[in-house]
């Protein structure tokens, strides 16, 4: 794995648990949809979006590691 | 009519088996491997139905019932972000794989470090932690069969029997076979949870009425801050535990070896970030839900609430055809566990110390004898049935979570230094078990759970005595080359 690959991983990792953190910790609480507590919803964006971003990790920075082999 | 559906499932189980087994050939590779050649939705399934046990279909309930739904976000959060690190991981090993025909975890260590004693220690905790959560599938295999059969089936004649059948569709399918059964349970316990959850959401009187009901009467199920649980060091504690002890079991190790190509690898690993967040909520739900009928469930009862709730709410048989989906999780999980460890002891016991020479016929021979013996082990602790088993289980998974530096820096770490793992690997360990076993004061880790301190210690301590030993012996190596 490449510098900019490691550094990409941690950055959106260290994004992905803060906001997770901050959902789950201090969201409301509220009935929302379905009657789960609302922090749920953006919990499961945050995590789709963290798919995407996985995807985008796998697709783009490899790349630099085909071009190497 | 129970009967029935469990002998029907047991019976597609033995015929899948038996007619996969026999177009993968006798070689190790087959045997152990699957030939490596699977494609994505194989690989996909297998690598699901492997992380997902009996403890996904039972277990989440019971813990959800006790601590909420901000269970599912802890659980979902650890175990999706645990895509990452098997990309980490799998990536290299598939590439390590694929050139050099490593088959276990073990010989990539031997092979990429060139030292026996890592490889040794390495295997020693690898395989150690594993055969406690062995005995734990054990357990959940014996509580289901006798849940499933109204208690026609004891507990012990439970375990015996199922880990009796597990033996004998592993030994006539090996790899191969479990692969093909992994994609049969993997769909089989995901659709029923559904069907489970689908079924007695309507028949409790609907979601939403049921969840606003809960939080007028029970409000901290919704608030993941009520009961102190969830503060923001144990927070960060279990996603590290679920993150780095996933990629390092044995039984999900190999399968990064196992894809056709590094893209099929890829998109397994992106798919299945997808599925904690989207199902992880299906069984926490059912458990939170649980308190509607059964307000003061005890410790030790509150893995049965999803049984309690179907036997309220549904027909016998209705009951009987969800529990056999968790016996298919616990069935997928055990017959990788078993394969993994008996393909460690065959390539790096047997093969490396007792008969290096032996061909592919001999190994899987071996491999047969000694999955029949790991097996006996795991059935002996499930009928002992330890009553601190799910602290050992905690402790197994810290104890495995450990083990990811150690991969890392061998795959990452330009001629890492052997010696500086293996200190690195023991010193951590044992701060794992002084941490869990001595109870320091709480203060001493800030309320974090065990695995965490150990952690950064175990890569802080790599990393340093690389740097010492590392720079030593290659400056070795020089000096001899110039001399």
């Amino acid at each position: 794995m490449s510098g900019r690959a490691w550094i990409w991983l941690i950055i959106f990792t260290v994004f992905a648990a803060l906001a997770t953190a901050y959902l789950m910790l201090w969201a409301s609480s509220e009935p929302g949809w379905w009657g789960f507590p609302s922090w749920i919803f953006p919990f499961v964006g945050i995590h789709l979006g963290f798919s995407g971003a996985v995807w985008a990790f796998t697709r783009w920075f490899w790349k630099e590691e085909k071009g190497e082999e | 009519m129970a009967y029935i559906i469990l002998l029907s499932y047991l019976s597609l189980t033995l015929f899948l088996g038996y007619r996969y087994a026999r177009q993968g050939g006798g070689t190790a590779e087959s045997f152990f491997l699957s030939n490596r050649n699977l494609r994505t939705a194989a690989l996909f399934f297998t690598l699901i139905a492997t992380n997902f046990s009996a403890f996904f279909f039972l277990g989440f309930a019971g813990k959800a019932y006790e601590l909420g739904y901000g269970y599912y976000a802890m659980m979902s959060f650890g175990t999706s972000f645990a895509g990452l690190t098997f990309y980490v991981v799998g990536n290299k090993a598939w590439h390590l794989g694929r050139k050099k025909g490593y088959i276990t975890p073990v010989e990539m260590m031997r092979g990429e470090t060139g030292s026996d004693t890592l490889a040794i220690v390495f295997m020693i905790f690898m395989c150690a932690f594993m055969i406690p959560f062995l005995a734990v599938q054990a357990i959940g295999g014996g509580l289901i069969l006798e849940t499933i059969t109204n208690g026609q089936i004891s507990y012990g004649w439970g375990i015996l029997f199922m880990t009796a059948f597990i033996v004998v569709y592993v030994l006539i399918g090996g790899m191969r076979g479990i692969v093909v059964m992994d994609i049969k349970n993997g769909i089989i316990m995901l659709s029923l949870m559904l069907v489970a959850f689908f079924v007695l959401t309507q028949t409790m009187g609907g979601l939403s009425a049921l969840n606003e009901r809960l939080f007028i009467e029970q409000p901290e199920l919704f608030d993941a801050r009520a009961d102190g649980f969830y503060t923001p060091m144990r927070w960060l504690s279990f996603l590290l535990l679920w993150t780095c002890c996933l990629p390092a079991f044995p039984q999900i190790f190999m399968r990064f070896l196992m894809g056709r190509d590094i893209k099929t690898f890829k998109k397994s690993t992106v798919i299945y970030t997808l599925i904690p967040p989207l199902l992880f909520i299906v069984p926490v739900t059912i458990g939170v839900l649980g308190h509607i009928d059964f307000p003061d469930l005890g410790e030790k009862e509150v893995d049965r609430v999803l049984p309690m709730l179907l036997s309220n709410y549904t027909p016998g048989v209705f009951s009987a055809l969800i529990l056999t989906g968790a016996l298919a999780a616990f069935m997928s999980t055990v017959d990788s566990i078993l394969i993994a460890i008996t393909s460690i002891g065959t390539r790096d016991v047997y093969l490396r110390y007792i008969r290096p020479g032996a061909d592919s016929l001999q190994q899987v021979r071996v491999a047969r004898i000694l999955l029949v013996f790991l097996a006996l082990i795991g059935l002996v602790l499930a009928w002992i049935r330890p009553a601190s088993i799910f602290t050992i289980v905690t402790v197994t998974f810290s104890g495995s979570a450990l083990l990811l530096p150690v991969i890392v820096a061998v795959f990452y770490i330009p001629r890492v230094s052997p010696l500086a793992c293996t200190l690195a690997l023991v010193s951590g360990e044992a701060l794992l078990f002084y941490f869990t076993f001595a109870a320091p004061p709480p203060s001493w880790m800030g309320g974090a759970l065990p695995v965490l301190p150990a952690f950064i210690w175990t890569s802080g301590s790599l990393v340093l005595l690389h740097l010492i030993f590392g720079t030593r012996i290659r400056g070795t190596q020089v000096d001899k080359k110039k001399g």
